[in-house]
């Protein structure tokens, strides 16, 4: 085997990192974009990955952080798809809430079907950041300071934003339907144009 | 119509619930992750020019145990109350880490498995264990499987499995297993075995013809029996693992091993279980089989003996939401009760009432929600009973018919129930939706239950069972079916008592 040293030592990492966070990490873009975009932008990070690989500092940060960041960025360039996609899921949910409605109804499912119909305008509503924070927190399990080191915050931003992002999500009156959300309104956020422009460490 | 537009201020553990729901949406297709895997390094290979080996499979690299070397993802669920999540997200790095260290360490080159490390078992060791079918004969009456069974087939009652697993246990050393070459098919769960049980025992029943308890293996934790087949010709080697994860203490186990008959060259046996912090988390027996030259034998397997679709599997099983482990658990309970036996040619059978034999109670999760459905919940009512997936096109046709079916029928004496295999929890709700089908399904990713009930993986889809007032099984059909075929039968059915 040609020894090309550090090279090595890169590529076993990133390859480690693959096998430590590469389901966790298309779970948690299968959960936002759908399977298919997931996919595409799971591939993507690695191979950005890959690519930047020297440029990761492990004194500023996880390389799960480093990863999800990667990601994060990739999210956000494929802002309509996560839109679309969410506005699916909950289609789904209450086509087969009605469905079901007639017979033999279990309220809890009906209830989650509410939940969640009720939650993705909001989440919609968020600025991709905040969703960021909200998500990388709730569905990746990153804890606030990989959130901050992902999205190139403090931590201690990452927390009030948090607290904010909650209390705003949990409030009484709905924000606009998932169904008036424009795509173009939501892809002219200046965030969504960050893309990978904002990897951390490259 | 629903409570979305209510006013009410959510509580946080609402809006943890919500954020929990709308993530198990998406459950992680393990295809999925296998396409990502093959696209990286496919492209890794054209920026690096490098060998995607090193960097995915580590096949060629340093044997890195990523358990001790690497640091898993790390349990916070933060202000989520995401017990779900958690579990979900460490059992897709669990399987991940299995995903890429089987293949390296325990299948990189199936006939090698007789160089493995650990607790390799020679041939001698076999030998020494090398039991006869008359030490694993049973005791109790073996039970015949249903109609058009062969004769040959016995089945163990899970309660003799483990009392012969037990004793076989004790004769072997700790932490070791062996087998002599197995043909198997169907696998009992203990009954009642839920998320947060110690795996007590599992059992194997052979589902090819002469089967016979062979081995047993565990450590305390896990065990493990297996039944030869008639045509089995030697023991090649098996290992058990113990592996536990360096942060957070889960706990695998891996049984491996390979076997040759007459008709196999090789056969790789896997039983995973994962312990995590004395509870299971999850199990998942496969058997994967190399013909005699190396080539797969079943598409998508690699000629190296890596299995690829059951590690595929055991990811699903690890990302279903609501994890139940084993499903189907009481499938074998000791009573004489229906299995399908494969005849060549014949898609439907029929049955009269003196020769029906009852179904084993299915279970498994709902498709949507968080209910655990299971045909008894149906006491009294004839049960139409259809393995479908939403990749099945014929299935597709089949739904219109259905649904007209299940209008028609009056719902007080008849139930559908779908059984939704090898599939990914939005296709088959997508697929319910534009179909409108609203009678409930039972979400079967590992397709446990037509092995359950035929010994083999439902790979011609769909079928459809019926069931008698007394759950015996009335009719079945392989083949796709009308509006016309149910309403004649169960127009016969209930005419009965």
């Amino acid at each position: 085997m040609s020894d090309d040293g550090p090279g090595d030592a890169g590529r076993q990492w990133v390859a480690d990192l693959y096998r430590n966070h590469g389901a966790a990490l298309l779970q948690y873009l299968t959960a936002r974009v759908g399977a298919a975009a997931a996919e595409d932008l799971t591939a993507e990070t690695f191979i950005v990955a890959i690519r930047r690989r020297d440029m990761f500092d492990d004194a500023r940060g996880t390389g799960r952080a480093w990863l999800f960041g990667i990601a994060s960025n990739a999210v956000r360039e494929h802002f309509r798809r996560e839109v679309r996609y969410l506005r699916v899921v909950v289609r789904a949910g209450a086509q087969r809430a009605d469905d079901q409605s007639h017979a033999d109804a279990v309220d809890d499912r009906l209830d989650a079907e509410a939940a969640v119909a009720r939650l993705v305008p909001r989440l919609l509503s968020l600025s991709p950041v905040d969703r960021d924070v909200l998500l990388l927190t709730s569905w990746a399990g990153l804890g606030p300071s990989e959130v901050a080191e992902a999205l190139g915050l403090t931590a201690a931003t990452v927390r009030s934003r948090l607290h904010r992002i909650r209390r705003k999500l949990r409030a009484p009156t709905p924000p606009e339907g998932v169904d008036q959300l424009s795509e173009s309104a939501v892809t002219a956020s200046p965030a969504a144009q960050v893309g990978l422009k904002g990897i951390r460490h490259a | 119509m629903l409570k979305s537009g209510t006013p009410d201020r959510w509580s946080d553990d609402d809006l943890d619930r919500a954020l929990g729901d709308l993530l198990a949406k998406s459950p992680l297709d393990p295809a999925s992750l296998t396409r990502v895997t093959t696209r990286i390094g496919q492209t890794a290979i054209h920026i690096q020019q490098m060998s995607a080996a090193p960097l995915l499979s580590s096949a060629g690299g340093s044997q890195v145990r990523p358990e001790t070397e690497t640091r898993p993802v790390r349990r916070r669920p933060g202000r989520f109350n995401g017990h779900r999540t958690a579990l979900l997200i460490t059992a897709v790095a669990v399987a991940v880490a299995v995903a890429v260290t089987a293949p390296l360490a325990l299948f990189h080159s199936a006939p090698a498995l007789t160089a493995s490390t650990g607790a390799p078992l020679s041939t001698k060791a076999c030998a020494t264990h090398n039991l006869t079918a008359n030490d694993a004969q049973p005791n109790d009456t073996p039970t015949l499987a249903g109609p058009g069974a062969s004769p040959a087939t016995t089945w163990y009652s899970p309660a003799k499995a483990a009392q012969l697993s037990m004793a076989l246990q004790t004769a072997l050393p700790p932490g070791t297993c062996m087998f002599k070459g197995s043909e198997w098919g169907n696998l009992t769960f203990p009954d009642q075995l839920n998320p947060g049980d110690a795996i007590p025992q599992v059992g194997m029943l052979d589902a090819q013809a002469g089967g016979r308890l062979v081995t047993a293996a565990g450590d305390g934790n896990l065990k493990v029996s297996m039944f030869r087949a008639a045509d089995a010709q030697s023991c090649v080697t098996g290992r058990f693992d113990r592996t536990q994860t360096e942060k957070d203490g889960t706990v695998i186990w891996q049984l491996t091993g390979s076997a040759t008959t007459s008709t196999t060259t090789w056969i790789v046996l896997v039983v995973t279980a994962f312990q995590k912090n004395g509870t299971c988390s999850m199990l998942r027996v496969s058997d994967e089989r190399v013909g005699a030259d190396d080539t797969p034998s079943r598409p998508g397997m690699s000629a190296t003996g890596a299995p690829p679709l059951s590690l595929a599997q055991l990811t699903t099983l690890a990302t279903t939401p609501g994890l139940t482990i084993a499903p189907f658990s009481d499938i074998v309970t000791g009573a004489a009760l229906f299995t399908y036996a494969p005849q060549t040619g014949k898609t439907e059978f029929s049955y009269p009432t003196g020769e029906r034999r009852p179904l084993p109670t299915l279970t498994g999760p709902a498709l949507t929600g968080s209910k655990t459905l299971a045909t008894s919940d149906y006491p009294g009512k004839i049960l139409v009973i259809n393995f479908w997936g939403s990749w099945c096109s014929p299935c597709r046709d089949e739904a219109d018919e259905l649904r007209l079916a299940s209008a028609a029928l009056d719902p007080d004496h008849v139930q559908f129930l779908g059984i939704n295999v090898k599939d990914n929890t939005s296709g088959a709700i997508a697929f319910n939706a534009t179909s409108r089908i609203t009678y409930p399904s039972i979400f079967d990713p590992t397709d446990l239950s037509w092995q359950a009930i035929s010994g083999e993986s439902a790979g011609s889809l769909p079928v459809t069972i019926v069931l008698d007032r007394q759950h015996r099984v009335a009719h079945v059909w392989l083949h796709e079916i009308t509006h016309a075929d149910l309403g004649t039968v169960v127009g016969t059915l209930l005419k009965e008592k």
